[in-house]
């Protein structure tokens, strides 16, 4: 941690070594979560840039009494909140094109791809939240700090993130119909 | 434990300890039959394979030197997007760096506003409608004060401004005599006792503490008297009939 404080030191004197050290130790878990909220590898790459250069820029009104983490990655969700809704006003597509684009796609069987499919369906705080817990490592205290919403809610998004992806994995036949044969589990978080 | 309850248990553990809570659902799922936690335990142990690959996936990405560039330029720039200081007005805001002094430093212009703000408003006028504020200890320093640089229209502004003065004084007046009383009501109550001597003893009792019973009983007889006078003056209440 106190390496943390000093490299954050260096970003805040302005030293150009330290923030590029900065960006080298953050960018990947930045861009992970940008990546899984967006699901497009470019937009996920702008907004990552924008949250970086946001916390660098901001770096002086982090609250040094708190963990780091939880507020770079507050930028980064809000970041990818504002780009979701930019998107969202976006002109919908025209008649001629509806049929390509609405109709889900055939099953991969590739369960990360069908599960970032299914991610995409939940809401944006919960998706955010998953992504956090799963990807990132995030325990649920600094999700909720991260989020600023309590550490119950936390859980509960969760667990109903897990319950709406399961179902959306049922619907398209990965998860198989219930039977009496357990399926092993080959690992876990 | 019911079904409920167990899933319940199992589903918050799976936050903390998942291999741990899958295993105790095989251990469960070993005396149930019940299609809802063999259908949780299908859920669970998709969501983490699904989980595991999923997390794998994700592409690596290299902005460092596209951050770096930008972060130098805007270094370079000064920004004007700043964040305005509560004690900035927008007008005042300055993209370079803040030259103003510490607060500390800062408290005497704001002690020498305050003063001349009081002194311009006590200080009695050139019409001579101010006889009380001679009562009070501005008077002392009146004659010292130059009065203020009269507006172009002062015909207009000298009524309002006599108002706000005399208010001010009347005001002023009322606070002071306000404060004599309860200084006065508090050394007749409390007497000139030590404070250091009560925090050197805990169990240190005030002598005006320990005889309040004493110094309210004149109050008490009198008003045990005023109640039985009143009493007295009262009619009798009448009898139902």
């Amino acid at each position: 941690m106190s390496d943390l404080r000093q490299l954050l030191q260096r970003c805040l004197a302005g030293e150009e070594e330290g923030a590029r050290e900065f960006v080298a130790r953050f960018q990947q878990p930045v861009f992970g979560l940008c990546y899984r909220m967006l699901g497009h590898f470019q937009d996920a790459e702008d907004v990552t840039q924008d949250a970086l250069l946001r916390a660098l820029r901001h770096l002086s009104r982090w609250d040094q009494s708190r963990p780091f983490r939880p507020w770079l990655m507050a930028i980064a969700a809000n970041r990818c909140r504002t780009a979701l809704d930019q998107r969202r006003r976006r002109p919908h597509p025209t008649a001629e094109t509806v049929d390509t684009a609405v109709a889900p796609p055939e099953p991969t069987g590739d369960l990360g791809e069908e599960l970032q499919l299914a991610l995409e369906s939940v809401r944006d705080e919960l998706r955010c939240c998953f992504v956090l817990f799963y990807q990132d490592g995030m325990s649920c205290a600094e999700i909720s700090e991260a989020m600023n919403v309590p550490e119950g809610t936390v859980k509960t998004w969760l667990h109903r993130t897990r319950r709406q992806l399961a179902e959306r994995l049922r619907q398209r036949g990965i998860v198989p119909e219930t039977t009496h044969e357990l399926p092993g589990l080959s690992s876990t978080r | 434990m019911n079904c409920q309850d167990f899933l319940q248990h199992v589903e918050d553990e799976l936050l903390s300890h998942p291999e741990a809570a899958v295993a105790s659902l095989r251990a469960h799922l070993a005396d149930c039959d019940q299609t809802s936690c063999r259908e949780f335990l299908e859920n669970t142990l998709a969501i983490e394979e699904a989980v595991r690959v999923w997390r794998d996936q994700t592409p690596q990405v290299d902005v460092t030197g596209t951050v770096l560039t930008r972060w130098k330029t805007e270094a370079a720039v000064p920004d004007v997007r700043e964040p305005v200081r509560p004690s900035e007005s927008p007008s005042m805001h300055r993209a370079t760096p803040d030259p103003t002094p510490p607060p500390a430093s800062r408290a005497w212009p704001v002690v020498l506003a305050v003063a001349l703000l009081m002194l311009t408003l006590l200080v009695p006028g050139r019409s001579g409608k101010n006889d009380r504020a001679g009562t009070g200890p501005v008077a002392a320093v009146e004659p010292s004060v130059p009065s203020p640089t009269p507006s172009p229209n002062v015909a207009d502004a000298e009524p309002h401004t006599a108002v706000v003065r005399d208010r001010s004084i009347a005001y002023y007046n009322a606070a002071q005599h306000a404060t004599r009383m309860v200084t006065d009501a508090v050394v007749l109550v409390l007497p000139d006792d030590d404070p250091s001597s009560q925090f050197e003893d805990p169990t240190h009792v005030p002598e005006w503490v320990g005889h309040w019973e004493e110094q309210i009983e004149p109050l008490k007889t009198q008003f045990d008297s005023a109640v039985r006078s009143l009493m007295n003056v009262l009619p009798e209440p009448m009898p139902a009939t």
